[in-house]
C-alpha cells in the first residue's frame, strides 16, 4: 500500500486538531518599496502547524512560499525587504520582523533547502559542520561530538558514516548531501523542520528516499514538518494537510484528502489538473493559463481572477478566507456554487487501492 | 594532498628552465656589443676578439647558455662586466634591503588590507565600508614616489620621528631595522594595501551571500563560527591577491629605493642596464624569477591546504 494513502488515513482519523497548535503565523507580510510604492510579495499570510503535523505548503514559483519559510526564521535579509507579523511558537509570541526569532533557529525550528549542493560549506568536512551544529546545542567534548556526529549520520541513513564524516561535500552525491543537511538541521532536535523544496534538485528515486526519511523522523521523533513545494505529488506523498498559497496569500487550507479529492479553490483545482499521471499519456497536459502575477501586479480583488475560468463580477471584490465545505478554509467567494474536480486516489503513485 | 603538493613542486623544474632560457635569450637579443663597451670605441678588432674570447661570446648560443646555466646552478652567476666583483656577492649584498621593504609592504597589506576588507565586505554600505572604499581608491591612485616624498617630509624632516634615507640590516636589531623599513614599506605598500582591501571585500561580499552561510544562520550558529567559515572560503582569492602583490612589489621597489636612497636590487638593475652589464642583469632577473616562482609555489600549496576541491 502506498504511503500517501497512510497519510490520508491518519489525517482523517485525527481531524480534530489539537487545541493549541505548535506554531501559528499571524499576518506575515513581506514588503519592499519599488518606484515609491509599497509592494508585498507576501501579504497577511496566516496559518498554523499542529504538534507532530506534516503540513504541505503548495504554490507555483513566485507565490511567496519560500519567502514565507525564510521569514519564519528571520532569514529574510535582502536590503529593503521589510518583514512584519507575529509568530507564536509553543505558547510564546515573537515579532516576525525582530531578531528575537534568532533564539528559535536550530533549537526549536530548523530548515533545509532546495540545493544541497550549495547549502553546505565546500571547504569544511561534513563531520566538522555536523559537529558544530551538535556542539552548539550540547556542551560535549570534541571526541564526544564526533561520536554523536557519526551517530547522526547513521541516523539519516548514510552508509559507512565513519568514512563520510571525514569527507567534503563535493565528495558526496546530491542525495547524500541532502541527508547530511537534514542531519545538521535536526542536530539540535528541533520541534519543527521547515523543508523548502528539499527534493526538487534530486532525482526521483532519491526524492522518494528523502521523503521516506522525513516521514520516519516525523514518526520517530514527533518532529513536525512543513514541506514547501510546487509539486503536489511530493506533498501528497508526505503531508497530512495542505496550505495552498497564491500571490502571497493563503487561498485554501484543507486536509490532504480533501485538498486532493475535493478542492474548494479553483487555483488548487488547476494545480491538481496540471499534474501528469499514469494514463494521461497521449493527452494534452493541462496548464493553468497565464502566470503568477509579479508582486504588486495582482488584481485588487481575487488575485487569481484573471486566470480563473470561473471568475465573475463578484471576484473583483477583495476576498477573505471563508470556512470551506470540506472543513478547512478557502479564499473564494464563489466556492459554495462551484463543484470542483479533484483527483481520485493517490495522484503521486498508483490509482487508489 | 601530499601527492599533489609534490606534483606541484615538480612543475617548478620546467618553469625554471624556461625562465632561465628567456632570461638568457632576451639579453642576447638586445642590440649592443658588450665587448665594444668594455674595450671602448677605438679598440682594434684583435682586442675586441680577445675580449669576446674571454667572455665566451664567440661560442654558439646553446654553448653559452649551457656554460652560464651550469655555473648558475652552483650559485656562480659570473663576474660583473663593469667591476670585477662576483655577481652573486653583489646580489647578496643588495637583496636584503629590497626583501625587507617588500616584506614590510606585504605585511602591511595582510595586516591592514585583509581585516579592513573583511569588515567592509561583511558590513557593506556601512560607514566603515564607505571609508574603506574611499581610502583604497586613494591608495591605488597615489603614485608611490610622491607618497614616499610626502612621508619623508612629514615624518623625517618635520617630525624627526624616523630616518629619511638609508637602510639598516637586520643584524643591527629588529627595532633599528623597523625604523628604516616603515616609511619605504608604507610608500611601496599603499597600493597593495588598497588592492588587498578591495579584493578581500569583494570576496567576503560574495561568500556572505552563499547558501551555506544562510544554513549556518538557520541552524543558529553564532557569528564567530560564521566568520570562521567565511574566512576559510575567501582564503583562495585572498591568497591569490597577496601572491600577486608580492610579485608586483618586488618589481616596484626600484622607485621607492631611489626616493629613500636605499641600495637595493631595483637600483642595481637600473644601473646594470644602463652599463650594459649583461651578466649582472641576467643574474638579477634570474634571482627575481626565482623569488616570484617561490611566491607562486607557496600560494599554490596554500590553495591545496585550504580548499579540498583543488587537491
Amino acid at each position: 500500500m502506498s504511503s500517501a494513502i497512510d497519510g490520508v488515513g491518519r489525517s482523517a482519523a485525527s481531524s480534530a486538531a489539537p487545541k493549541t497548535p505548535l506554531l501559528r503565523v499571524e499576518g506575515l507580510t513581506v514588503a519592499f518599496r519599488k518606484d515609491g510604492r509599497e509592494v508585498r510579495p507576501v501579504e497577511n499570510l496566516s496559518f498554523q502547524i499542529g504538534h507532530h503535523e506534516r503540513l504541505g505548503m503548495v504554490g507555483e514559483s513566485g507565490s511567496g512560499k519560500s519567502l514565507t519559510s525564510l521569514a519564519m526564521l528571520g532569514l529574510v535579509d535582502a536590503p529593503g525587504l521589510h518583514v512584519s507579523g507575529a509568530l507564536e511558537f509553543d505558547g510564546r509570541t515573537y515579532d516576525l520582523g525582530s531578531e528575537a526569532l534568532r533564539r528559535l533557529r536550530g533549537d526549536e525550528i530548523s530548515i533545509i533547502f532546495q540545493e544541497p549542493m550549495t547549502a553546505l560549506d565546500p571547504v569544511f568536512t561534513v563531520g566538522h559542520q555536523l559537529r558544530e551544529a551538535i556542539r552548539r546545542h550540547r556542551s560535549v567534548s570534541r571526541g564526544e561530538g564526533k561520536r554523536l556526529a557519526i551517530e547522526a549520520l547513521a541516523g539519516v541513513g548514510i552508509p559507512d558514516p565513519g568514512r563520510r564524516y571525514a569527507e567534503y561535500p563535493h565528495q558526496l552525491s546530491g542525495g547524500m548531501r541532502q541527508r547530511v543537511m537534514i542531519a545538521i538541521a535536526i542536530a539540535c532536535e528541533p520541534k519543527l523542520l521547515l523543508a523548502d523544496e528539499p527534493t526538487t534538485a534530486l532525482d526521483v528515486t532519491t526524492q522518494a528516499q528523502i521523503l521516506d526519511l522525513l516521514r520516519e523522523l516525523n514518526e520517530s521523533r514527533g518532529m513536525a514538518i512543513m514541506l514547501v513545494s510546487h509539486d503536489l505529488g511530493v506533498i501528497a506523498d508526505l503531508c497530512d494537510r495542505v496550505v495552498c498559497v497564491y500571490a502571497g496569500e493563503v487561498v485554501e487550507d484543507a486536509s490532504l484528502e480533501m485538498a486532493l479529492r475535493a478542492p474548494s479553490h479553483p487555483y488548487l483545482e488547476g494545480l491538481l489538473k496540471a499534474m501528469p499521471r499514469v494514463g494521461s499519456r497521449g493527452t494534452q497536459l493541462y496548464a493553468i493559463p497565464g502566470s503568477v502575477p509579479a508582486p504588486g501586479a495582482a488584481p485588487r480583488g481575487c488575485h487569481f481572477a484573471s486566470r480563473c475560468s470561473y471568475a465573475e463580477d463578484v471576484c473583483a471584490e477583495p476576498q477573505v478566507l471563508l470556512p470551506s465545505r470540506t472543513g478547512g478554509s478557502v479564499r473564494c467567494v464563489r466556492h459554495g456554487e462551484l463543484d470542483l474536480v479533484g483527483v481520485s486516489g493517490d495522484p503521486h503513485r498508483s490509482p487508489a487501492s | 594532498m601530499f601527492r599533489s603538493i609534490v606534483k606541484r613542486l615538480l612543475t617548478v623544474v620546467p618553469t625554471l628552465l624556461l625562465a632561465s632560457i628567456v632570461t638568457f635569450g632576451l639579453l642576447k637579443l638586445i642590440p649592443g656589443d658588450p665587448a665594444t663597451v668594455i674595450a671602448g670605441d677605438n679598440a682594434t678588432p684583435a682586442r675586441l676578439a680577445e675580449i669576446r674570447g674571454q667572455l665566451h661570446l664567440d661560442e654558439s648560443l646553446p654553448q653559452q647558455y649551457g656554460r652560464w646555466a651550469s655555473h648558475a646552478i652552483r650559485g656562480d652567476l659570473g663576474t660583473s662586466l663593469y667591476s670585477t666583483t662576483k655577481i652573486a656577492t653583489t646580489i647578496q649584498a643588495r637583496l636584503p634591503a629590497t626583501l625587507q621593504i617588500t616584506l614590510g609592504a606585504l605585511l602591511l597589506s595582510v595586516l591592514i588590507g585583509i581585516p579592513l576588507g573583511f569588515i567592509a565586505g561583511w558590513r557593506s554600505d556601512s560607514a566603515i565600508d564607505k571609508a574603506a572604499r574611499t581610502i583604497s581608491t586613494v591608495g591605488i591612485g597615489i603614485p608611490n614616489f610622491w607618497l614616499g616624498m610626502l612621508l619623508v617630509t612629514v615624518f623625517a624632516l618635520k617630525l624627526h620621528w624616523l630616518p629619511a634615507v638609508g637602510f639598516h640590516g637586520i643584524t643591527g636589531g629588529l627595532g633599528q631595522t623597523a625604523k628604516y623599513v616603515v616609511l619605504p614599506a608604507i610608500a611601496l605598500g599603499a597600493a597593495s594595501i588598497a588592492e588587498t582591501t578591495r579584493q578581500t571585500r569583494s570576496a567576503v561580499l560574495e561568500v556572505r551571500n552563499k547558501d551555506f552561510v544562510r544554513t549556518l544562520r538557520a541552524i543558529g550558529l553564532p557569528n564567530r563560527t560564521i566568520f570562521k567559515h567565511v574566512a576559510k572560503n575567501i582564503a583562495v582569492p585572498v591568497f591569490t591577491v597577496v601572491g600577486l602583490q608580492a610579485s608586483r612589489l618586488l618589481g616596484a621597489t626600484v622607485i621607492v629605493e631611489a626616493v629613500f636612497g636605499i641600495n637595493g636590487i631595483g637600483s642595481l638593475v637600473v644601473d646594470s642596464v644602463s652599463r650594459r652589464d649583461y651578466p649582472m642583469v641576467q643574474g638579477v632577473v634570474l634571482v627575481m624569477a626565482l623569488l616570484i616562482l617561490f611566491v607562486n609555489l607557496v600560494v599554490d600549496i596554500t590553495y591545496r591546504i585550504v580548499d579540498p576541491r583543488i587537491r
